[in-house]
């Protein structure tokens, strides 16, 4: 794992935000704990693939995390919102009229998304109907081999 | 004789050895470079920094798998815009086969008003259409070159070509490298099938059966000289994996001749490092920015389902706006979706109706390579998008989200992070007439050129017509970096071919090569 434990519990608080969904009641429905640790345990893999995004992806945790004030009117760290607010903040910031920070929370949401969607239960939702490293069901007719 | 493939993690000790061939990086430059030579019987290594993975090893991979393993810098590369310029993710391979191995497959040669204006504006008769005209040949035949078939096109692409029709646009059938495509649609994250002929298993394994070496996880550092004369390469061999860069024992190879192919963004670092100076390296970077939009129908497309590339347009080619069909993963393309949490779930739920459609821009060339402030292994490339090219990029948004109304969308969904679904085409066109900030669009780039180009004059350029590096000796570049300017359609073929004409120009003059 490289991430320290404040890192660990702010990247798990917004991908915790990020995979929130409505259940039945139309309330806000957190994703389990194990897919929030397996989620911030994958990215924190990923990322040891690079020799610079770790340092790069610690300052943007560190961003999202400090940032609340600003648009929440919050002084807690992201860790520290409840869920309602965190997933408004979270929205607020990418809608953000300000390029760099709309980009820096892009370039955390984009690992942090593709991520969570390998996970099958997440993978479910978008409808695909197989795993991702399965063939295709249907061949197609013609094909030369 | 058989060569073989080292895992330069798992050798235990230096490396040392004499060749006629060294070629740096295995990529589409240089697995073709190495093939051509090995079959005149030369004796070739092939240097690769990169891991190697069997095609079975990478279709058990998950696109993020791949994203780590395979993919440059763990596929977090970007071009930092300057200005008003978008940060554009840039894709490249770091592994046996280089990028070739995540292609959509899409082939093109490079286009006859290209060749034109390199033999007309740029003094360059040697580039004429019909001086590689042989080359291209060789390599279609070798990549196996097929058009793909209507029936093949995915639902998301039949949308957004029904959508042009009623526009008067015309989408024509793709050609790719593909032999026994099935339509997986993973195409930029390894071929679950092994279809798409990359040059790891086009050209690669006939050079290895032509008694050729490749050692990967060789990451070269510089070109050794005797005076001017290039004599071999050194550098280290890394691993293990998830340790990027991390170096294990040093290796010296000594060559007749060393071709670097370490594609646009790393063949500057390697002449840098060994002496080479011109003010034209590491420049006039070209990336062919490009970007994707979504539409939303009512009723299940199951886009997932079709060659992931297998249209185009160049109904715009004038604009320097080419249309190019494409599908990524459900996963990627969710982390581009708008939302948080509910609302992005919501989205997320309706992928089955979401076609999408590429867009790419025929650019000018704003991009320099610097050292990294940082340190590290990867150069900081800058890129500053030119008014006219950012105006192309906004003018195909609006373009390729009328497609997606005419073909009957509820909704479209541009490449700008945070923008909610847009229903209406006024809405849509204002994108273009009050424009948000540039640094919002979400743009890519798969084609980097440009930056150790060619010139008949070493005033203007890096190498000669024939890639050999004024200057020196023996030292040749053949990789996207040669080429004079960009090209405007995909790149790989272009690159194959380029590095076919010079490896036969080397074959064919060897003698004068070795001692000259
Ligand atoms: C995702 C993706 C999709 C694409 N889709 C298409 C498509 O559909 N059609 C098309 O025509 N083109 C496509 N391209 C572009 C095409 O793949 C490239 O233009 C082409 O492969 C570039 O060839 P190259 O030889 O210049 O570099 P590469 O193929 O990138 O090869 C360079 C190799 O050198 C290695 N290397 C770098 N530095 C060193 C060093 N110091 N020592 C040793 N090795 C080193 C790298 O690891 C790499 O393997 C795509 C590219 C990508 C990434
Ligand atoms: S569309 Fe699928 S089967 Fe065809 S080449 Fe791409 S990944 Fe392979």
């Amino acid at each position: 794992m490289i991430f320290g434990a404040w890192h660990q519990r702010q990247l798990g608080a917004i991908v915790e935000a990020m995979l929130t969904d409505h259940d039945e009641r139309g309330e806000l429905a957190p994703p389990s704990a194990e897919v929030t640790r397996l989620v911030v345990e994958d990215l924190s893999d990923w990322l040891t693939h690079s020799q610079t995004m770790p340092t790069a992806f610690k300052a943007l945790i560190a961003l999202l995390a400090l940032l609340p004030l600003f648009f929440v009117g919050r002084l807690a760290s992201v860790a520290g919102l409840p869920l309602d607010v965190r997933v408004t903040y979270l929205e607020r910031f990418e809608r953000t009229k300000v390029g760099p920070l709309s980009m820096a929370f892009i370039a955390m949401k984009v690992p942090l998304v593709i991520s969570a969607y390998e996970v099958p239960e997440n993978l479910r939702v978008t409808g695909f109907d197989r795993s991702l490293t399965e063939r295709r069901r249907l061949p197609v007719a013609g094909a030369s081999r | 004789m058989s060569g073989e493939i080292l895992h330069g993690r798992e050798l235990s000790g230096p490396l040392e050895e004499s060749v006629d061939v060294v070629v740096v990086g295995s990529g589409a430059g240089g697995a073709v470079f190495a093939a051509q030579l090995a079959e005149d019987g030369k004796s070739v290594l092939v240097l690769e920094e990169g891991p190697h993975y069997t095609p079975e090893e990478i279709r058990a991979m998950t696109p993020s798998q791949v994203l780590r393993r395979m993919w440059r810098d763990a596929g977090m590369y970007a071009a930092l815009g300057v200005g008003q310029t978008p940060v554009i993710s840039l894709a490249m391979g770091r592994n046996v086969g280089g990028s070739s191995v995540h292609t959509g497959g899409v082939c093109f040669r490079i286009p006859s008003a290209v060749h034109h204006d390199w033999v007309k504006g740029h003094g360059l008769p040697e580039l004429s259409e019909a001086a590689l005209e042989a080359a291209y040949l060789d390599v279609e035949r070798r990549v196996h070159v097929v058009e793909v078939q209507p029936h093949e096109r995915s639902r998301s692409t039949q949308k957004f070509a029904e959508g042009a029709a009623k526009l008067g646009v015309e989408f024509k059938n793709l050609r790719r490298n593909t032999d026994g495509c099935e339509g997986n649609s993973r195409c930029n994250f390894g071929c679950p099938k092994g279809a798409k002929m990359s040059v790891d298993l086009s050209y690669l394994p006939g050079a290895i059966a032509r008694g050729a070496r490749l050692v990967s996880d060789a990451q070269v550092e510089r070109v050794l000289f005797d005076g001017t004369r290039a004599v071999g390469v050194e550098g280290w061999l890394t691993g293990p994996p998830g340790h990027y860069g991390a170096r294990k024992h040093r290796f010296k190879i000594h060559a007749k001749i060393v071709v670097v192919a370490c594609g646009t963004v790393h063949t500057p670092e390697v002449l840098a490092n060994s002496g080479v100076r011109s003010k034209h390296l590491g420049r006039h970077i070209t990336l062919h920015p490009a970007f994707r939009m979504g539409g939303l129908f009512d009723e299940p497309l199951d886009p997932w389902n079709g060659a992931m590339q297998s249209a185009y347009s160049d109904h715009y080619e004038h604009e320097g706006i080419t249309v190019v069909g494409m599908y990524p993963p459900v996963n990627v393309l969710s982390s581009g979706l708008p939302g948080v949490g509910p609302s992005h779930r919501a989205i997320v739920r309706q992928n089955r109706s979401i076609a999408v459609q590429g867009g790419m821009v025929h650019d000018e060339g704003g991009g320099v390579l610097h050292r990294s402030p940082l340190g590290g292994r990867e150069p900081l490339l800058t890129y500053e998008m030119v008014p006219r090219d950012l105006a192309r990029v906004r003018r195909a948004i609006t373009l390729l989200g009328e497609m997606a109304f005419a073909a009957g969308a509820k909704a479209v969904i541009p490449p700008i992070f945070g923008l909610d679904p847009i229903t209406s085409l006024s809405a849509l066109r204002a994108l273009e007439t009050s424009p948000p900030d540039a640094r919002k669009i979400e743009c890519m780039a798969f084609h980097p050129l440009g930056s150790a180009k060619m010139s008949n004059d070493p005033r203007r350029g890096v190498t000669d017509v024939w890639g050999a590096v004024y200057g020196m000796k023996g030292l040749y570049v053949v990789d996207g970096s040669v080429l004079p300017t960009s090209i405007g359609v995909n790149s790989q073929v272009p690159i194959m071919s380029m590095a076919t004409r010079l490896a036969w120009a080397v074959r064919d003059r060897w003698a004068r090569v070795v001692r000259g």
